[in-house]
């Protein structure tokens, strides 16, 4: 088969990061190679310099006969790439057959829109990927794999040569990732070269002819699907030394003071059941989407509970919103600090005191208190700010982290729940927040911990519960496991 | 801002003293909005000494009072990050029931009751919708605006309510040598600054403008927050309709007609963020007498009154422009 795609020695920074480094990677029409890696791994990088969003710093970087030293988004398309990404990019409001077409809709000989010959095309494009579907109905009335399918034959509506697909399964089921698997099976028999993403090993294994797995912006092995084993490949994709820059001290386990019971939201978790013990951490994993922030809104009292409660020390606190949840000794840190979290535009002082101030002053606020608490949460978490009254938006990650974590600190909470703690943020005030979210477990508080950082997750938790598309598949040992265990559980090997 | 960097020992790195304070007022807003009225006054006086007298600056601001009052109420609700444009047709119902009951009644306190009343309700029905249906505040109050002024012309069926000589003082009375409007007027300020600065309520209005979802996620009851600051800015418009029915002695079914865009005009100009959470009391002050500068200049320099409302629009235009262009460069 020709070669389609030769890239050598290639390199990205970011500030900060090297997000690429040295990497070797090819594609052949016709095959199927699939790309893995932990979160951060580099692979959308990569797919977003194939797709003309980012430029690369160095390297060659070779398509069928010629060479180029960047790519812009409409050359990328010129040359035949189509990129599908995770999530669909799909107007709900009008048929699937226009959204196929979307862009260079057929036209009649008066430049008229041309549905009839649209749909009809539409359709013979997506019966060759071997799925029922009926491209007229509009997509908001599709099922999650018939819009991805719909994606799909987007892609495929223009003279494509290389078709990347992002997580195409991530949203999909057991039965659905089959349907769609075997539509890339007929892709590939057209000569087309494909780059799949994906984190599941199981649905790799399927599909592959070859297999790279990056790390750390670098590529550790390509391999023939037929030459290597999944405990191969999930080995390659870990392997860092776990608590390199945290190492939590050792520390008494009490009794248990917190359960929740039977959680369930249909959808999105269901039937969680889990304990934490006093001085206890207990983490969370699982994949992006597995229903881990969903249980965490869940907890809150944001979203809707079909069933399930929450006991701390004896109590039945299970929240029904927010407000409640806060008044019963709750706090969330969001995966999103400047979208949920923080209020951005307001000062440092007022994001401090805010929940603070929601349950303890109901009319008056006390200024020179409110500065008091609030320089003390200033300096007791290092928060770097040159006054009280800096707009948080000025303030690096770490430090705005810093502050949703005083937030909740000063409003005296028992139960705190974090939704990726450290993202964004650089390893010293990471080790700094560690310190903190130790500390807090060892004077009483509940803390319940969802990390994608699996080093991170490995060496804060006392144990760690696993999610897998909405269900807690399995609860280890922090102690006991490793990154390959959970990826394991994660990905359902 | 700060010069010094976080100091971690002490409070005294954390907060600013008096003479940075001093410097960062002046090179605020406020401080920029100050200077723009000294020069703008300096250009009027140059083309009209009477600009200047004590007589024409009580008489700008008897004339920016109403729209002041009303200013402050649609101010808070636009830092809690939404819109009421009814304001102009509130005015109207709330001075038609006022003066059609006390015609009726021959009474002045139970219509002003009843009035004080209307005019919380009226704000407490756009709340109510807005905060509930999570709609576009400004389309639907631009609906609750056609239906009060519809209300209006049902009530009144279109006549004037003279009140021949009834509550004339709230209007056209004076303490001392100031009008009482004007007295009014400095009493809501000082309030809306008291609010803003002292108050939960007032914080949790930058809050929820700010960025709803961390507000609510921090326990911030948005909708309560929402219903109270839109019946709060109907009971600030009860207090100006009560003042201009007063002042004019009669009721017209077109009273408070362009209240809306005149206060709207005045609290942008006065820097309070049409995307929420920005705005103080000391800005919506400044904007007002801008607003009031502005068009008394016209007046001094006899531009036809028809140029009014061209003048608003432009104004709206400009000062949001300017805000834009400030609000991207963070």
């Amino acid at each position: 088969m020709e070669k389609l795609l030769d890239i050598r020695n290639l390199n990205k920074g970011f500030p900060g990061v090297q997000a690429l480094s040295d990497i070797d990677f090819d594609l052949y029409g016709g095959e199927v190679h699939c790309l893995v890696g932990e979160n951060g791994a580099g692979k959308s990088t990569l797919v977003e310099i194939l797709a003309g969003n980012y430029r690369f710093d160095s390297g060659q970087l070779h398509i069928k006969a010629d060479s180029y030293s960047y790519l812009s988004p409409s050359k990328s398309l010129t040359i035949g790439i189509e990129t599908v990404h995770q999530e669909d990019q799909l107007v709900l409001s009008v048929t699937a057959a226009e959204n196929i077409y979307m862009g260079h809709l057929p036209m009649n000989r008066l430049g008229l829109f041309n549905l009839r010959k649209c749909i009809k095309d539409s359709q013979v494009l997506v019966d060759s990927l071997g799925l029922h579907l009926d491209v007229s109905e509009l997509v908001s009335e599709l099922t999650p794999v018939e819009r991805k399918t719909v994606c799909i034959a987007k892609a495929l509506s223009r003279r494509v040569s290389i078709l990347i697909l992002d997580e195409p399964t991530a949203t999909l089921g057991l039965d659905e990732t089959k349907i769609l698997l075997d539509g890339v099976r007929r892709i590939r028999e057209q000569g087309i070269g494909i780059i799949y993403i994906s984190h599941f090993i199981n649905e790799v294994f399927d599909i592959a002819d070859r297999i790279t797995v990056f790390k750390d912006g670098k590529k550790v092995a390509t391999h023939l699907r037929s030459r290597c084993s999944k405990e191969q490949v999930i080995g390659e994709m870990v392997g860092r030394k776990a608590g390199h820059i945290f190492i939590r001290p050792e520390h008494k386990v009490g009794e248990v003071i917190f359960q929740v019971r039977n959680f369930t939201r249909k959808g999105a978790a269901e039937d969680i059941n889990f304990e934490v013990h006093e001085g206890e951490i207990f983490g969370i994993g699982g994949l992006i989407g597995s229903g881990r922030t969903e249980l965490a809104r869940l907890m809150f009292g944001i979203d809707r509970r079909d069933r399930g409660n929450i006991i701390l020390r004896g109590k039945d606190v299970t929240p029904n919103t927010p407000i409640e949840a806060i008044r019963n000794g709750f706090g969330y840190l969001t995966e999103d600090r400047k979208e949920t979290g923080l209020i951005l535009g307001r000062p440092v002082k007022e994001n401090i005191t805010i929940a603070e101030m929601n349950i303890r002053r109901p009319v008056l606020l006390d200024l020179p208190e409110e500065r008091n608490q609030a320089v003390k949460m200033v300096n007791s978490l290092r928060i770097m700010t040159p006054s009280l009254e800096q707009v948080v938006i000025n303030l690096s990650g770490g430090n705005q982290q810093k502050v949703v974590l005083a937030k909740w600190m000063l409003s005296d909470v028992d139960v705190i729940i974090f939704d990726e703690p450290t993202i964004g943020i650089d390893v010293g005030a990471k080790k700094e927040i560690y310190e903190l979210i130790d500390d807090m477990a060892l004077k009483g508080k509940v803390i319940v911990m969802i990390s994608s950082d699996l080093p991170e997750l490995l060496a804060l938790s006392d144990r760690i519960g696993i999610m897998r598309k909405g269900k807690m598949v399995k609860i280890i040992k922090g102690s006991e496991a490793t990154e390959e265990s959970l990826l394991k559980y994660s990905t359902g090997v | 801002m700060g010069e010094k960097l976080a100091n971690s020992k002490g409070s005294e790195g954390l907060v600013p003293s008096k003479k940075s304070r001093a410097r960062e007022f002046i090179f605020s807003q406020s401080g920029f909005l100050i200077a723009f009225i000294i020069v703008l006054s300096i250009a009027i006086t140059m083309v009209n000494r009477n600009f200047i007298k004590p007589q024409n600056i009580l008489n700008v601001l008897g004339q920016i009072s109403i729209a002041g009052i009303v200013a402050v109420g649609v101010g808070l609700i636009l830092i809690s990050g939404d819109f009421d444009i009814s304001v102009g047709s509130q005015i109207s119902l709330d001075g038609a029931i006022l003066a059609i009951l006390m015609t009726r009644t021959g009474s002045v306190l139970l219509p002003v009751i009843v009035m004080i009343f209307t005019g919380a309700a009226l704000g407490f029905i756009n709340g109510v919708i807005v905060a509930k249906s999570k709609c576009a505040s400004f389309i639907i109050t631009l609906g609750t605006r056609a239906a009060y002024h519809g209300l209006v012309l049902v009530a009144t069926k279109g006549r004037n309510f003279p009140l021949q000589g009834m509550f004339e003082t709230l209007g056209r009375g004076k303490i001392g040598f100031i009008p009482i409007p004007i007295v009014i007027f400095f009493l809501v300020l000082i309030f809306a600054y008291f609010l803003l600065k002292y108050m939960r309520f007032g914080r949790t209005l930058y809050a929820v403008g700010g960025n709803r979802t961390a507000a609510y996620l921090s326990g911030v009851n948005v909708d309560t927050i929402k219903i109270a600051v839109y019946t709060l800015c109907g009971l600030l418009v009860a207090l100006a309709s009560m003042t201009l029915i007063s002042k004019l002695g009669a009721s017209y079914p077109n009273t408070g007609d362009g209240y809306e865009l005149q206060a709207l005009a005045a609290v942008v100009v006065g820097g309070t963020s049409l995307w929420g959470g920005k705005g103080t009391a000391l800005g919506l002050f400044l904007g007002v007498v801008i607003f009031g500068v502005m068009s008394n200049s016209l007046n001094m320099m006899n531009v036809s009154p028809y140029f009014r409302e061209v003048f608003i629009g432009g104004i709206i235009i400009v000062a949001t422009i300017l805000s834009r262009i400030g609000e991207l460069k963070k």
